[in-house]
Formats: structure tokens, C-alpha cells, sequence
């Protein structure tokens, strides 16, 4: 074999380096959008809106009946400590940055996945939280839950 | 609100992968399930849940949650419900301490008017009513089973009498005496429907029409019937590549802005909220009883295979015991009122009026199944199936009589033929004389 024929072997070769190197990006990437459930052409609002509507089917007791298996809620719950804390049961969905609190007044306070510790993750002093809204870092929505408010040992009821 | 209660008993935060839990539900004290809906009406349901708009929208007016729930020691201390049973119950569930089941997972939803209004079209008030008024006045039906006596029990003094006093869901009266006039029009005004039976009982006329003024959606159906339409359109062009699309998404969020603008109507200032909840619930109760092989269903050899049987084939099978046929159709109007329900919620509030939200109904964006535009699937199939209107076929129906190319969006907005509203949930099945008939004809 030549030197000439050897040098474009060697760059045959690194081409197909180069392409299979493109390929395991490509699939990575697909691995990664599934798991962050993918939203295909949809915007961001209409995305908010389909993660909304699965969690209302499933608040009215939808899960269980007919064999629907679409589960768009999470398990967070709050414990009225004498340090109120938010502890997310089911840990965050994969890809979370940002977190919505909807207030019982109906506010919102937007958190950082980041501010969260501890394992389960907890977020402590969260205020009236009715429901909570996970998104990824480009705001798109991933999760839902209903806020389980988790009474006080010996405490009264909860109001 | 009580197949809700019925999920959660054996799934206390909705993670699904549970049946539900009828026998415990209906072993429960009905004083407790009194209470129990008064929590869950405080809650605020779908008020309380978060909006898209600035301007809260749900139920008319959110605060009339507030105005008319009883107030908060009082119904957290001395009224609350204590409901909170271990599943399964062998017993009468003990009266269990704060919070009650359900009060604690944020604000429980309950089912929007549409619900009731199918569920009831199926004649399943006038069947189990005519089953509790036999076993409380005779012995012509099989012998109860202790659990069957305890369920027809909780449903006379739960739905067949006047509920405690102040109680939200209270809404007979010496002003408005009969319940089943109040739920006729609630649902005349809301949707412009009757149920597809006659009243029980020697009514004259239509009283439930009297005094409603110009307040009554006689629109919707024919606006519904369209969107329909128009979706199915969408669905059916979703993946053309090439050639002309007559979806037009801007038609389908007009049609649901004023569908949501028509429904808002009725509900000005909180209007309707309390019969909307006290119906859901009550057909709630009936819904969950021939949902699955509960005790009464296998006392009256009504059963239908477990949990993979049919509401309609188990209540069907009870009314040849007591005479009284459902429509042909009332499989179609179980599933419905579970489908078309959190849809309209949706509609209502303003979520698919723009029409990038709409393009919500009826569009895949590269996904395989997508939950809206899988349910409004099902329900144009459904509804199709029931009324006998054929949604999928008005392209091919159109463009032979017309002799042209259908239109998706019509030259001008669609006008009601006449005062009498042409949807009925039962037609073309009407119940025969022998059912529902003639009041007369309900006890054989």
C-alpha cells in the first residue's frame, strides 16, 4: 500500500469516526428529549396547557378507571413543622430547573431546583401552596402535583 | 365527587395503579359524607386551580367559594366528616382524626354540569330510585346482603330527603320543592337540553323552563356539534404534506371561545356553582354503584364481570328488575360524561379559545398519542354513536349534496333552526313505553 493510498484511508477513517461520533450525539440526544417527555412542535404555552389538563383528568380520580395509565401528578407534601417544609416525595422529574409554588392567594413564587436540599429535596418556609408546576431550563413543563398537606404531630386541624 | 373518594381510599394521592374502593366508600356513615362534601366544597375545586388568565374565570365568580362555605372552625372542629377509612372496610369505618381524605391533597376538582346531565341521561336515577323505593317499602327484589341495606340507606337519606340545614348542597325548598324540576333546569339553562325521559311523578308541563328568562344556552349543542366537526376536520388533515388543509384553527378557538363566553353566562356571580357540585356528586354516587360488582349489583344478579365490565350492562341489568329500560346508548353516555367533563372545564376557561391552543384538539405535534386530541377522538366517536349525528361522515355528506368541495368553516355563523334545541343524548333510541314512558309505567 502507498503512502497516497494509506493517507486516504486514514481520512475514510476519520470520516467515519467523525459520522459515528455525530450518530451517538444524535441518539443521546433523543434518549435525553424522551426522558424529558418530548413536546415534538409544541409551544411552550400549549405544552402548559396539555401537562394541566392531564393533571385535572387525574385530581378527578381518572387514574385506575379504564385502565388510563396517563399520570401527570407528583407526590409533594407539606409539613406544618414549627419550620414549615415542602418535602417533594418523588424527588424532582429528570431535566427540572424551575420550579412554580401556586399560592393559595393566587400568587405565584417561582424557585431554582437548585435552592432545594436534602434527599428527598426540601424547600423550607413555602408559604400557602396549593399546587406545584415543574419546568426544564427552557421553561418547559414537565410535571404537576397537588400539594398533601401532611398534619402536625398533636396538632389540631389543619385549616 | 364520589368515585374521587372512592380512588382515593385506595390511593390516598392519586398515583394511580389502584382500582378504586366502592364497598368501603358506600360502608361509610352518610352523616360523614355529608361532611365529607362540605370540606371538599371549601377546598374550592377547579377555583382554586391555576389559571392561564389574569382574570379568574372558574365557576363565574371564584369567591363564591368562600361566601358559601361554612366557616372554617366551625366545619374543621365541630362538623368535620372524619373520613379517612382503611381499605378494605370489614366494618363501619371508624370517625377517624383531621385531615379528612382528600381535604388534604390540595384543591379535589369536582366534575363540571356535563357530567350530572349524561349520567342521568342514562335513566340511572330513575332505575336505583325505583331499587331503594322497593327495598325500603317491600321485599319484590332479592334478599339484601347487610351491605346492600347500608348502601340504600346512605342513598335515601343522602339524595332522597332534604340534606342537614345550611348544608351547601340544600337546594330544595318550599320555593323550589321538587329536586328533580332544580336538576332539569340547571341543565336546561346551562346546555339548552332536556333529559331524554319524562319526569317521575305527576308533573305538568315543564316547569323547569318557567321564569328562566332569556338565560338559557339554547345554542350550545349546535355550537358543540360544529366544534366537533371542526376537529374531526383537523384530525383528519393533521399529516397532510401536500395539497390544500381546511382545518382552520382560528374557527375552532372562535367556537370555543363561544361556547366558554355562552357557559360563563349562566354562572355570572357564582351562579349554579352549588347545583353543579351537588349534582356531580349525587350522580357521582349512582355512577360508582354500578361501576363496579358492588354488593347491591350482585344482590340484584346485576353483574358484569368484575372490574372489566360495563356501568351500562350492570344498570341495564338492574332495571329489568324494577321495569325500567335505559337507552340503547347509555354505554356512550358513561364514558362521555368522563371525557367531555375536564374538556369543558377547559373550554370554559378560556384554554383553547386562541388558536394556537386549539391547534391542541386536534393536532399530534409528532407525538404518538396525545391526550387531547386522543379524548376529543373518543368523544367524536362517542358522541357520534350516541346521537346518531355522523361527525366523521359530514365532509363526504356535504361535498355529494352540494356538489362541490366541503367548506371547514361555513360562509356565515350558524343560526338555531328553531327554539327547540335538536340534541338529544337518547335520539335516536327515546325510551319505549314500557320504560320511561309514562310515569305510571315505572312500577310494573
Amino acid at each position: 500500500m502507498t503512502t497516497n493510498q494509506n493517507n486516504q484511508l486514514a481520512e475514510i477513517l476519520t470520516k467515519i469516526a467523525k459520522i459515528e461520533e455525530r450518530q451517538a450525539e444524535a441518539l443521546a440526544a433523543l434518549v435525553s428529549d424522551r426522558e424529558r417527555a418530548p413536546l415534538g412542535g409544541m409551544g411552550i404555552g400549549q405544552a402548559g396547557i396539555e401537562l394541566r389538563f392531564r393533571a385535572l383528568r387525574n385530581a378527578l380520580g381518572n387514574m385506575g378507571r379504564r385502565g388510563e395509565t396517563d399520570l401527570a401528578l407528583r407526590q409533594v407534601e407539606l409539613h406544618p413543622d414549627d419550620t414549615p417544609r415542602l418535602v417533594f416525595v418523588d424527588g424532582l422529574p429528570f431535566g427540572t430547573e424551575h420550579i412554580t409554588l401556586f399560592l393559595a392567594d393566587g400568587k405565584q413564587r417561582a424557585v431554582a431546583a437548585s435552592a432545594l436540599t436534602g434527599q428527598p429535596p426540601q424547600l423550607l418556609k413555602p408559604g400557602e401552596v396549593r399546587t406545584i408546576q415543574f419546568d426544564d431550563e427552557g421553561h418547559r413543563p414537565l410535571a404537576f402535583a397537588l400539594v398533601r398537606r401532611v398534619p402536625a404531630a398533636g396538632a389540631g386541624p389543619i385549616k | 365527587m364520589f368515585r374521587t373518594l372512592a380512588q382515593l381510599i385506595s390511593d390516598p394521592t392519586l398515583k394511580g395503579g389502584l382500582a378504586p374502593d366502592p364497598a368501603t366508600t358506600f360502608a361509610i356513615h352518610p352523616i360523614q359524607l355529608s361532611r365529607w362534601l362540605e370540606e371538599i366544597w371549601a377546598g374550592g375545586g377547579v377555583a382554586s386551580w391555576p389559571q392561564a388568565s389574569a382574570t379568574p374565570k372558574a365557576l363565574g365568580d371564584p369567591a363564591v367559594i368562600d361566601r358559601l362555605k361554612l366557616p372554617d372552625n366551625l366545619r374543621d372542629v365541630g362538623l368535620r366528616s372524619g373520613v379517612r377509612p382503611t381499605s378494605p372496610a370489614t366494618t363501619q369505618p371508624a370517625f377517624a382524626g383531621p385531615p379528612a381524605l382528600g381535604v388534604d391533597l390540595g384543591p379535589l376538582p369536582w366534575e363540571h354540569m356535563i357530567y350530572p346531565y349524561l349520567v342521568e341521561s342514562t335513566g340511572i336515577l330513575q332505575i336505583m330510585a325505583e331499587v331503594v323505593r322497593r327495598y325500603v317499602v317491600g321485599e319484590t327484589l332479592p334478599t339484601p346482603s347487610v351491605a346492600t341495606v347500608a348502601w340504600v340507606r346512605a342513598t335515601e337519606e343522602l339524595f332522597f330527603r332534604d340534606p342537614p340545614l345550611f348544608h351547601v348542597g340544600g337546594l330544595t325548598s318550599q320555593l323550589r320543592p321538587d329536586a328533580e324540576v332544580n336538576r332539569r333546569n340547571a341543565y336546561w339553562r346551562m346546555f339548552g337540553c332536556d333529559l331524554p325521559h319524562p319526569p317521575r311523578g305527576p308533573i305538568q308541563g315543564q316547569p323547569w323552563k318557567q321564569d328562566t328568562g332569556p338565560g338559557a344556552n339554547l345554542r350550545f349543542i349546535e355550537l358543540w356539534t360544529d366544534l366537533l366537526r371542526q376537529v374531526w376536520v383537523g384530525i383528519e388533515n393533521d399529516r397532510n404534506q401536500v395539497g390544500a388543509n381546511p382545518t382552520d384553527p382560528n374557527y375552532v378557538g372562535y367556537l370555543c371561545q363561544t361556547i366558554g363566553e355562552l357557559l360563563r353566562l349562566r354562572r355570572r356571580g357564582g351562579l349554579l356553582a352549588r347545583e353543579e357540585f351537588a349534582y356531580g356528586a349525587m350522580l357521582s354516587w349512582f355512577h360508582l354503584t354500578v361501576e363496579f360488582d358492588t354488593a347491591v349489583v350482585e344482590d340484584l344478579s346485576a353483574g358484569a364481570g368484575g372490574t372489566g365490565g360495563n356501568p351500562a350492562d350492570r344498570l341495564a341489568a338492574i332495571g329489568t328488575r324494577v321495569g325500567i329500560v335505559p337507552p340503547r346508548h347509555a354505554r356512550e353516555l358513561f364514558e362521555l360524561a368522563d371525557l367531555l367533563s375536564p374538556v369543558l372545564w377547559f373550554v370554559e376557561l378560556d384554554q383553547f379559545s386562541a388558536p394556537a391552543n386549539a391547534e391542541l384538539l386536534y393536532r399530534s405535534f409528532g407525538t404518538p398519542n396525545p391526550p387531547i386530541r386522543a379524548t376529543m377522538n373518543r368523544i367524536i366517536d362517542l358522541w357520534q354513536s350516541a346521537t346518531g349525528d355522523r361527525i366523521k361522515d359530514s365532509a363526504v355528506t356535504t361535498s355529494r349534496s352540494a356538489g362541490g368541495a366541503p367548506q371547514a368553516q361555513p360562509t356565515r355563523l350558524p343560526t338555531p333552526t328553531s327554539s327547540t334545541p335538536r340534541f338529544n343524548p337518547a335520539v335516536p333510541a327515546p325510551l319505549g313505553p314500557n320504560a320511561n314512558g309514562a310515569s305510571a309505567a315505572h312500577r310494573p
